[in-house]
Order: structure tokens, then C-alpha cells, then sequence
């Protein structure tokens, strides 16, 4: 096994203030793997945007460390912390380009900080630019970009230094689904073809399930749960872990009195007419609330919302079925799904 | 009418005296006043390096030469206008007092133009491993260059009034004469011509600033 490229060890952080002190980060460990895309989702203020921001001690970790390719970054010099930061990429929701620098110029700006000559800097820029697909454009100004086009300049512009690392802390966030896709598609193909290692931080299901090979999802300051995409998704073992997954489920259906279960498909059942069959089964009628395919991991996934029949016996049937058929299956919880994630546990009226 | 050759000569040297003073103590204000401003942007909370102690006594001198009215300050720095030029007549004994005016309000326009720069945009930079240093003159300033342009544009307006106050005290220019003729001479003819020769002069300050800033600023467009 290989050694992590990024080893996050029982970070904590606190925010102090005047009157009192958040604890954005708890305790969260995260070993990420050389090569991987590796995911990190959780709700707004869970504290995931402080936590990629202690990766490169842009925030000053409270405790805990970060061994980022094989150094301690909490015992660097300053000086020291600039320059591990060059073998950091990172790009933001808001793109952070510089407004009265082109395109081109925008990207010779870590190759300027670092020292590097004019025209190496200005060939190596272009040649980004046409990683990103857009040589074309490398005198615009980013007033003259989309937000597409503006990601991509500032995705080049993390990779100048030829970094090891390219965090990306909610990169697509501030993009339409279309555009959304393309920049996940090239992070994708990145990776692929670079071989670097990409730290994506999200509160987007969707990015996690598209272009993540791991996935840590945490809530108030902690992990929840961490796994393969894959396996997260089709059986989520915490309830954060459901509401993540089903999304816009949550605020789509209307949840009424009942029983509600997710159950996930990966593709083998397809032969198998599984509504059908739990119809047929129970002889009760189930009552679909929500359904949907996505791609997790190039494999297409779907998960479906349905309602249990009343009737207790004919209930048991359905899970029985389900079993059977080796459907993962979770239960919806229909009172606090969207709004409040108190501990109160899953007990049903 | 008065206008023989004479008030003519007068005039254009006036003219001269007071663009020399305003440009003059103006570029020498910047040379103090822009380091200043960007000490005070840098060291201030939130700031690219936060030092509070420095922030709060700096912006405390700056707060104490910014509430001297004008007309005193000149007077009060007159004995060091004296050993500084030798004399306390005539548009080079102003400039002195001009550039300790100007130079805490310079501070205070550039302090305000260079804290319109996104947070966002200087973490980035640090992210890329840009020194404190590479953070100030390769994203601050050249970020705001079209706000520093306009901002040049009002401390030279703002100059302009002061150079003419400092003609209560024989700080010759364009304000020395409307005072000597219109104010101790009732010669009203003559204070016109210099007010609306002073009025051209701020408009094309005010005019070509604002084109400078506007051509150079790259996010409009």
C-alpha cells in the first residue's frame, strides 16, 4: 500500500471570538491516497471549506496535523509553507482570477511568484491553456470569460506549478448543471491523464457521485461516514448520509403519514421487474414518491422513494422481498428528512 | 479694464506656480502617503498580515494631522518650512505644509481603494504560495490601479484648494493673486479670470483622471 499523499491527523479547529469559540473542525482524520479523487461533502457549516483550507494552512489548524507528502505542515517556516503550497493547486467557487490580468497573465502568476523567467512562464501558460481548451482566449480579460471559462483560466492557473495536489473547494457551486459537467469532466480527465491527486470539497451529491473515488462525509466538525462512492451510496449508514444522497428527494417529495424506504438499484436488477414483484408479493400496491438514475463511478445507479403499504404483515412482505432480491434498502426518515438533524433516533409515529 | 501685459505675466506665472505646487507636493504626498495607505490596509484586522498595535497607532497620527484645519497647519509648520527651504514666501515655502496635508489624506484615499480588493483573490494568491510582499505589488496595487488613478484625480482637486488658501499667507500662485487683488484690492475683474482659470485646472484633473482610470480598468468591457 502506498503512502497517503495527504495524511489529515485528529485536526481541530476553533474559531475564537469575542463572546465565544467555534469549533468548526472537531476531530477528522483523512488519509488521501496518491492519485485519487477523493471527496469531502457535507451541509453549509459543516465545516468542510475550513477543513481544505487547513490542508494548506491558509487556516492555522487548533490542533492535530497535516502530513502532506511525507512533511509535517504545522512544523514548516513560513518560507517553507510557501513553497509546499506551490505542490498545492486550488481553485474556489468564486474563481479568485485577477480582474485587470488576462487570461494568459493569470496563469503566469504562480510561475512570477516562483521566479520563473517571462517567456518559460508565458509558453507554459499557453500550454495550459490548451489543456483547458482555451488557447484562444489568452488575452480576455476574466470580464470577458463565462463562469465556465473562468474556472477553467483558474484551473490552469492552479496548475502551473505542477502541483501534486489540486484542492478544489466547491468549484463547481457557482455553475450551471451543463458547465458543472464540463469542469467535472476535466478534473476527471485530469486525473486521468495527469495523474494528480484532486481533494474535492462539495454539498453537491452529484459531483461526489460523478468524478469521486472516496468520499468522507462530515457533519458538525466530524466524519460521519467515509467510503467508496459506490458503497456509500447505494447503502448509507448515517442519517446525513441518507439526506446527502437523496437530495433534492427530500424537498421534492411531500412525505405524509407512512413508511417510506429508498431503494437502490446498480444496474444487475434491470431483468428483474422489482416493483412488480413487490406488488405481486405483498398484494398490496407500493406507492412510488421519487425516482432517479445517476452515474456513480461510470456505472448507472438509481435510487427510488416509495411508500409502504399500511397494513404491517404486507409491509414485512416487502422488506422480505427485498432482502431476497439483495436490493440495499434504507428507511426514509419522514419527520426531520431536510430541516432538523437533532440526535433524536429514527423512531417512527 | 486691467489686463495690461503685466496681469498677463502675472497670471501664467501663477498658473505655473500652482500647477508646480499641486503636482509637486501631490507626488511627494504619494511617495509618503502610499506606503502609508498600504501599511494600513496590510496591518489591519482581516488584513494580509494583521498587525493591530501598528494599525491603530499609525491610523492615530494620520487622525491627528487630518483634524488641522489647513489654514493653521501652515502656519504652524512655518519654523520648519523656514530651515527646510529658507523662506516661508512663495510657492516652494508651501509646499511643506502641503505635503503634510496631503500626505495622511493620500494614506486614507489609498487605504480605502486598496481594501476593495476580494479576500477571496489575496487568499488565492496565498494559496500559491505569494509572499506578503508579491501579495501587495503583484495583487493589490495592480488590482486597483483604476481606483488609484481616479483617487490621484481628487487628492490633485483637493491639492488645488489648499494651494490656494496658502495664498493668506504669500504662498504665490493662482490663489495668492485672486486673494491679493480680489480680497485686499477689490479688483473683482481679476479674482474671475483666476477662479475660472482654477476651475479649467480641476476640471481636466478630474476629466483625465477619469479617462486614465476608466481605459486601464479591464473589467468593464
Amino acid at each position: 500500500m502506498a503512502e497517503p499523499i495527504i495524511s489529515i491527523s485528529h485536526l481541530r479547529k476553533e474559531f475564537r471570538g469575542a463572546k465565544n469559540t467555534v469549533e468548526a473542525i472537531k476531530d477528522i482524520s483523512i488519509d488521501v491516497m496518491p492519485g485519487e479523487i477523493y471527496g469531502i461533502i457535507g451541509l453549509s457549516g459543516a465545516g468542510k471549506s475550513t477543513l481544505v483550507r487547513c490542508v494548506n494552512f491558509l487556516e492555522k489548524p487548533t490542533g492535530g496535523d497535516v502530513i502532506f507528502d511525507g512533511r509535517s505542515m504545522s512544523e514548516l517556516t513560513p518560507k517553507q509553507l510557501r513553497e509546499v503550497r506551490q505542490e498545492m493547486g486550488m481553485i474556489f467557487q468564486q474563481f479568485q482570477l485577477l480582474e485587470q490580468r488576462t487570461a494568459l497573465r493569470n496563469i503566469t502568476f504562480p510561475l512570477e511568484i516562483r521566479g520563473v523567467k517571462k517567456e518559460e512562464a508565458k509558453a507554459r501558460a499557453r500550454e495550459l491553456l490548451r489543456i483547458v481548451e482555451l488557447e484562444d482566449r489568452e488575452n480576455a480579460y476574466p470580464a470577458q470569460l463565462s463562469g465556465g471559462q473562468k474556472q477553467r483560466v483558474a484551473i490552469a492557473r492552479a496548475l502551473a506549478t505542477n502541483p501534486k495536489v489540486l484542492l478544489c473547494d466547491e468549484a463547481t457551486s457557482a455553475l450551471d448543471p451543463n458547465t458543472t459537467n464540463s469542469i467535472l469532466e476535466l478534473l476527471k480527465k485530469l486525473n486521468r491523464e495527469m495523474g494528480i491527486t484532486v481533494l474535492v470539497i462539495t454539498h453537491e451529491m452529484e459531483v461526489i457521485s460523478r468524478i469521486c473515488d472516496r468520499v468522507a462525509i462530515i457533519d458538525h466538525g466530524v466524519i460521519a461516514e467515509e467510503g467508496n462512492v459506490a458503497d456509500i451510496f447505494m447503502a448509507p449508514k448515517t442519517r446525513i448520509g441518507r439526506e446527502l444522497i437523496l437530495g433534492d428527494a427530500v424537498s421534492e417529495v411531500k412525505f405524509s403519514e407512512g413508511k417510506y424506504y429508498r431503494i437502490t438499484f446498480d444496474g444487475r436488477q434491470s431483468q428483474e421487474p422489482v416493483i412488480a414483484n413487490i406488488v405481486l408479493r405483498a398484494k398490496a400496491p407500493v406507492n412510488i414518491m421519487y425516482a432517479q438514475t445517476r452515474d456513480v463511478g461510470g456505472t448507472a445507479r438509481g435510487q427510488m422513494v416509495i411508500q409502504l403499504p399500511e397494513n404491517e404483515d404486507q409491509q414485512r412482505e416487502v422488506l422480505q422481498y427485498l432482502n431476497f432480491a439483495q436490493i440495499p434498502y434504507t428507511e426514509v426518515d419522514t419527520v426531520s428528512a431536510g430541516d432538523d438533524r437533532e440526535e433524536e433516533e429514527e423512531e417512527e409515529t | 479694464m486691467s489686463f495690461d501685459p503685466q496681469v498677463t505675466k502675472m497670471i501664467l506665472t501663477g498658473i505655473w506656480e500652482t500647477v508646480f505646487m499641486v503636482f509637486g507636493s501631490t507626488l511627494i504626498g504619494y511617495l509618503i502617503g502610499l506606503p502609508l495607505g498600504v501599511v494600513l490596509v496590510v496591518t489591519r484586522k482581516g488584513g494580509v498580515h494583521p498587525v493591530p498595535v501598528v494599525n491603530a497607532v499609525l491610523g492615530f497620527i494620520i487622525n491627528i494631522f487630518r483634524s488641522v484645519p489647513f489654514i493653521i497647519l501652515l502656519i504652524l509648520v512655518m519654523p520648519f518650512t523656514r530651515a527646510l527651504v529658507g523662506t516661508t514666501l512663495g510657492a516652494k515655502a508651501v509646499i511643506p505644509p502641503l505635503v503634510i496635508a496631503s500626505a495622511p489624506y493620500i494614506a486614507r484615499v489609498v487605504e480605502s481603494e486598496l481594501a476593495e480588493v476580494d479576500g477571496g483573490v489575496i487568499e488565492a494568491a496565498k494559496s500559491m504560495g505569494a509572499s506578503d510582499w508579491q501579495i501587495i505589488y503583484k495583487v493589490l496595487l495592480p488590482e486597483t490601479k483604476p481606483s488609484l488613478i481616479l483617487g490621484a484625480a481628487l487628492v490633485l482637486t483637493t491639492v488645488v484648494g489648499y494651494s490656494c488658501m496658502s495664498g493668506f499667507i504669500g504662498g504665490g500662485g493662482l490663489g495668492d493673486i485672486a486673494i491679493r487683488y480680489g480680497y485686499y484690492r477689490y479688483q473683482i475683474d481679476i479674482m474671475l479670470v483666476t477662479v475660472a482659470i482654477l476651475v479649467i485646472i480641476v476640471q481636466i484633473i478630474q476629466e483625465t483622471g477619469t479617462r486614465i482610470s476608466i481605459h486601464t480598468d479591464k473589467r468593464i468591457r
